[in-house]
């Protein structure tokens, strides 16, 4: 018997609304009568399996996709057509730090990590006391999320990231934040991450990252096609 | 409709919200009341006085400003609340409706805060106060009701809260809180009790002058606020469904 697989995606399509599109004010919908803006077909009739112990890399150019793949692997983005079958616990990230507020401390950002990502975390002073030593920070929990540098945000994001829990990891260009230093020492913090995950799905645009961590690399061609690498 | 959401998330995300919003202090919380509680009081103290032409004052103006501000706050609030929250929203696991909820609260709390001080001073009687609570729960599930649909709209017009403001200010002059239903003109009343929003206020009016109690007129109140809910979910739940895909 095949083991069920944890991501199970058959002939989804997604269309979502042209964001550069001029139609969006009230005065465009009472004159042109149109009241939402155009679609545009991201992603027609794809398909894909990813079993336990699969870290599946997926490349593309700019625009295909691949983000709108992981968010609705993550069932965070609806689908217009198919079938999303998921078991267990997906943690997306689709980039560093970008479910902070910039005006809470660190503290209250743990909180709001925790709960956008639905984590088991026991957030305590202990807890943020060790987050804020691990990610190299220097800094108390109450001090705003404003005063860090961008780096420091993605190094708060990246600890946390590390600490959680999860069956699926859906990674979006992480290896890529960072300074060279922070880069070489996340690349094996993420490693080691990817062996305890059930499974794991990268997007990056550096084929040498692809081939270095993932089982399989899968490219997607258009918004039709994915092909094997 | 609230499948989407649990408990513990909007707990949570309550709390964040009063600690960015009123800096987790009592004084922060303090002065936000200061803006509904000046509107309430120089409606009810002066402009009450100036059309009523009558030096008592019950407070039913003042009462009727903060349901009117509870109202388009929760609305407006909750649709930009999501436009603020929509890149955390679009790459996690937050959903609209905590956002939409944790706001609504947020506002009702000051709400709660400044009709207490207003009940105070104008000395309105227990009774009625627990009566304005009640009610105020039944517009509050009113208000999240619209925002929870209108979000919609606001997600994909860019110019969604200009219009909003502009509907409001409409709303408000068109809802009986300066002035009575019942000193319009007879031949206008149909226009005012059709206003899916006039219910709110014939029954702040209904609490403070019982003897006013008119079937007709809150049942056509309370039919057209019904009739405007169905409207709203009708035309608008295909599209709040993928709300996502807007944001």
């Amino acid at each position: 018997m095949t083991p069920q697989p944890l991501v199970k995606l058959t002939d989804i399509s997604v269309d979502l609304y042209n964001n550069s599109s001029d139609n969006f004010s009230f005065k465009k919908f009472v004159l042109s009568r149109q009241f939402l803006p155009k679609t545009i077909s991201i992603l027609e009739n794809i398909s894909l399996t990813i079993h336990k112990g699969d870290i599946l890399g997926i490349e593309g150019s700019n625009g295909t996709g691949k983000t709108t793949l992981l968010s609705v692997i993550a069932g965070i983005l609806p689908i217009s057509k198919g079938e999303r079958l998921v078991n267990g616990r997906c943690l997306p990230l689709l980039g560093l730090g970008h479910v902070f507020h910039e005006d809470l401390d660190i503290k209250r950002n743990i909180e709001l990590w925790s709960l956008s990502f639905n984590s088991n975390f026991l957030i305590n002073d202990d807890f943020i006391k060790s987050i804020i030593s691990e990610a190299g920070l220097h800094v108390t929990q109450d001090v705003l999320l404003r005063s860090l540098s961008s780096g420091m945000k993605s190094r708060l994001a990246f600890e946390l990231a590390m600490r959680d829990s999860e069956d699926i990891l859906l990674l979006d260009e992480v290896f890529s934040v960072g300074d060279a230093e922070f880069r070489a020492r996340s690349g094996d913090r993420i490693k080691s991450k990817l062996k305890q995950s059930g499974c794991a799905v990268i997007v990056s645009h550096d084929r040498d990252i692809l081939e270095k961590n993932c089982t399989q690399i899968l490219r997607i061609k258009d918004r039709k096609t994915i092909e094997l690498c | 409709m609230l499948s989407e959401f649990n408990f513990k998330q909007l707990r949570k995300f309550i709390s964040l919200m009063l600690a960015l919003q009123k800096k987790n202090t009592l004084f922060g919380f303090l002065f936000g009341l200061i803006p509904p509680l000046v509107t309430a009081l120089s409606i009810e103290l002066f402009i009450g006085k100036i059309i009523d032409g009558d030096v008592h004052t019950n407070g039913v103006k003042g009462v009727s400003v903060l349901f009117f501000i509870l109202f388009s706050s929760v609305i407006s609030q909750s649709t930009e609340g999501l436009k603020r929250y929509g890149s955390i929203v679009k790459r996690s696991y937050l959903s609209p409706t905590t956002v939409i909820l944790a706001e609504t609260w947020v506002q009702y709390l000051s709400f709660i805060a400044a009709f207490l001080i207003i009940a105070i001073v104008f000395m309105i009687p227990i009774i009625i106060t627990f009566k304005l609570i009640i009610l105020s729960l039944l517009v509050l599930f009113y208000a999240f009701f619209i925002a929870y649909y209108l979000v919609v709209a606001s997600s994909i017009l860019e110019d969604f809260s200009r219009i909003i403001a502009i509907l409001f200010q409409l709303i408000f002059w068109v809802s009986p809180i300066l002035y009575g239903i019942r000193q319009v003109n007879h031949h206008l009343t149909y226009f005012f009790i059709l206003s899916p929003f006039h219910s709110v206020f014939e029954m702040i009016h209904l609490i403070f002058t019982p003897s006013d109690f008119n079937i007709g007129i809150l049942s056509i109140s309370l039919l057209s606020s019904l009739s405007f809910m169905f409207l709203l979910k009708f035309s608008l739940s295909r599209l709040r469904k993928k709300v996502l895909v807007f944001l």
